[in-house]
């Protein structure tokens, strides 16, 4: 079933609308928490409350990208839980390891930008990505922000791990030079 | 700012972003470019087919296909010329030393030696005409199968002779005189672009086959990844002022060209390293400046791939390499292509 048609369920309150949207994306959802949470449930538990909060909002909220939308709110949830439970060890793999990679990019611990609020940093990072070409950027989203791994990307992306990694790393460090040069 | 808010941040990017990162459609707009491009008028205008538009057609016609003409046998001579080892650096003061063959080997044990040498400033189309000044190599030397002149030797002044796997020739080796010998030397290719290290085994590739430098000067090889102009003056500077470049395919989503300089080079137990540095010419005034970026991609058309030419190899050039870093990306223990390796006139 098209995004189209599966928004417009939820515009109709028709509860399919949740059924649809579990059999189209609930995988890839489930995975994506489960990188950011590392515990299968914890990742159910995120997508089920994406779910819910996806029923709530539409409508009013219209999203042009149905998928994009649930990925935002389930890496935010994800994320949010994953903070919270530090029981164990923060986050999945995954999230520890882009986590460790994004401190690469960050200005200098002394730098003006050290007080950025997530809102400014939120705009900075859009900026970042749309000046990055195309290839470029889409390496850089699918490691970021769907968490997938190097070896993942390069299937994906029909190219070689070695060049995810090169152009990872160059992009990091172009964020870095990006954060850092940057004005407010 | 800490790695949580930018994890955090990259929450609100453009949704379209979001999903078009999953969903790759990057390909599909390849696609379609081709159909906008070629994309047939709804209307063709019809032609003007009075007798003497007709005859000036005919007459433009005929100056077109002699032009064309003209441009091709220009073109083949110029290409002729430069398969005839005609030299493509024209630097005034480089002091070339060494060439860089490739072989075949055939069934029969025998092996085809292509030998270029020369100064930058020097034509030689015959093997042995410029001798070389390397005092450097532990060389190990062999005469190939066939020839008639008589023998190989161990080079002399080599401080260990390293037995080189890629030898497996059945001439016998009696010693001559280092001047008489026709030293070979295993290559290894090292390419890499400064911007990483060996620590996380990114951005280099050791290219040691014939096999491997053909696809990776086509295009047609994936793992191999070029830099995209991170360079320090002093390495871009380098690169361009060497007269030993091969030319690449420029694996990113712009399809250009780049180019490889040799930066470094070693021998060690008997096989010579190459470093091989890239740059990537960021505006045409930089080709402009660099004509023989051109010359070189003839080169890499032809067969006798890959074909490095004028290969200066000293000890303060290594020296300079592994200041650089370049001598990071170096692997010593790999199995290297017996059809592929170096020649030096002694």
């Amino acid at each position: 079933m098209e995004d189209a048609e599966i928004i417009g369920l939820y515009f109709a309150r028709d509860e399919r609308a949740i059924r649809e949207t579990g059999s189209k994306y609930g995988a890839a959802l489930s995975r994506l928490a489960e990188r950011i949470t590392g515990s299968p449930q914890d990742a159910e538990e995120c997508v089920n409350d994406v779910m819910l909060s996806t029923w709530n909002a539409i409508p009013p909220a219209k999203p042009q990208s149905l998928f994009a939308y649930l990925v935002t709110a389930v890496r935010n949830t994800a994320i949010n839980l994953a903070v919270r439970s530090k029981a164990e060890k923060r986050g999945g793999n995954q999230m520890r390891l882009a986590l460790d990679e994004l401190s690469e990019s960050l200005p200098a611990p002394d730098d003006v930008e050290t007080a950025l609020s997530e809102n400014e940093a939120a705009e900075r990072m859009r900026k970042f990505v749309a000046s990055l070409p195309k290839e470029t950027g889409r390496m850089f989203i699918l490691r970021y922000v769907y968490l997938l791994s190097v070896k993942e990307i390069a299937e994906k992306m029909g190219v070689g791990v070695s060049k995810v990694k090169v152009t990872l790393h160059r992009t990091r460090r172009a964020l870095k030079d990006f954060l850092g040069g940057e004005e407010l | 700012m800490n790695a949580m808010t930018l994890f955090k941040a990259l929450s609100h990017l453009n949704p379209q972003d979001i999903a078009d990162a999953w969903n790759g459609t990057a390909p599909e707009e390849a696609k379609t470019e081709p159909e906008q491009f070629y994309a047939i008028p709804a209307e063709i205008p019809k032609r003007n087919n009075h007798p003497r538009r007709l005859l000036l057609r005919r007459i433009t016609e005929a100056a077109a296909c002699a032009a064309c003409l003209a441009l091709a046998v220009t073109a083949l001579l110029k290409f002729r010329a430069l398969s005839g080892r005609t030299p493509l650096n024209s630097a005034p003061n480089q002091t070339a030393a060494v060439t860089v063959i490739t072989t075949e080997r055939t069934g029969t044990d025998t092996r085809k030696t292509e030998s270029v040498t020369g100064t930058a400033d020097t034509v030689s189309t015959e093997p042995g005409t410029e001798q070389t000044t390397q005092d450097t190599a532990p060389l190990q030397t062999k005469q190939t199968a066939g020839d008639t002149s008589g023998s190989a030797a161990e080079t002399t002044g080599s401080a260990a002779s390293g037995s080189q796997t890629a030898e497996s020739s059945t001439a016998e080796t009696t010693s001559v005189s280092a001047e008489q010998a026709e030293a070979k030397i295993p290559v290894m290719v090292v390419l890499g672009d400064g911007a990483q290290t060996q620590d996380n085994g990114a951005g280099w590739s050791i290219l040691k086959d014939k096999a491997a430098i053909e696809a990776y000067l086509a295009g047609d090889s994936p793992e191999v990844t070029v830099g995209i102009g991170l360079k320090s003056p002093e390495l871009k500077n380098k690169i361009l002022s060497n007269p030993a470049m091969i030319r690449v395919r420029w694996m990113s989503d712009d399809a250009r060209w780049s180019s490889y300089g040799i930066t470094s080079a070693e021998v060690k137990n008997g096989v010579l390293h190459l470093g091989i540095a890239v740059y990537c010419a960021d505006s045409a005034g930089d080709f402009a400046r660099s004509p023989w970026v051109y010359d070189a991609a003839l080169i890499c058309s032809a067969d006798e791939l890959p074909d490095l030419r004028d290969v200066q190899i000293t000890k303060t050039e290594f020296t300079e390499s592994e200041a650089s870093g370049i001598r990071e990306w170096m692997r010593f223990d790999e199995q290297l292509d017996p059809d592929l390796y170096l020649t030096v006139k002694k």
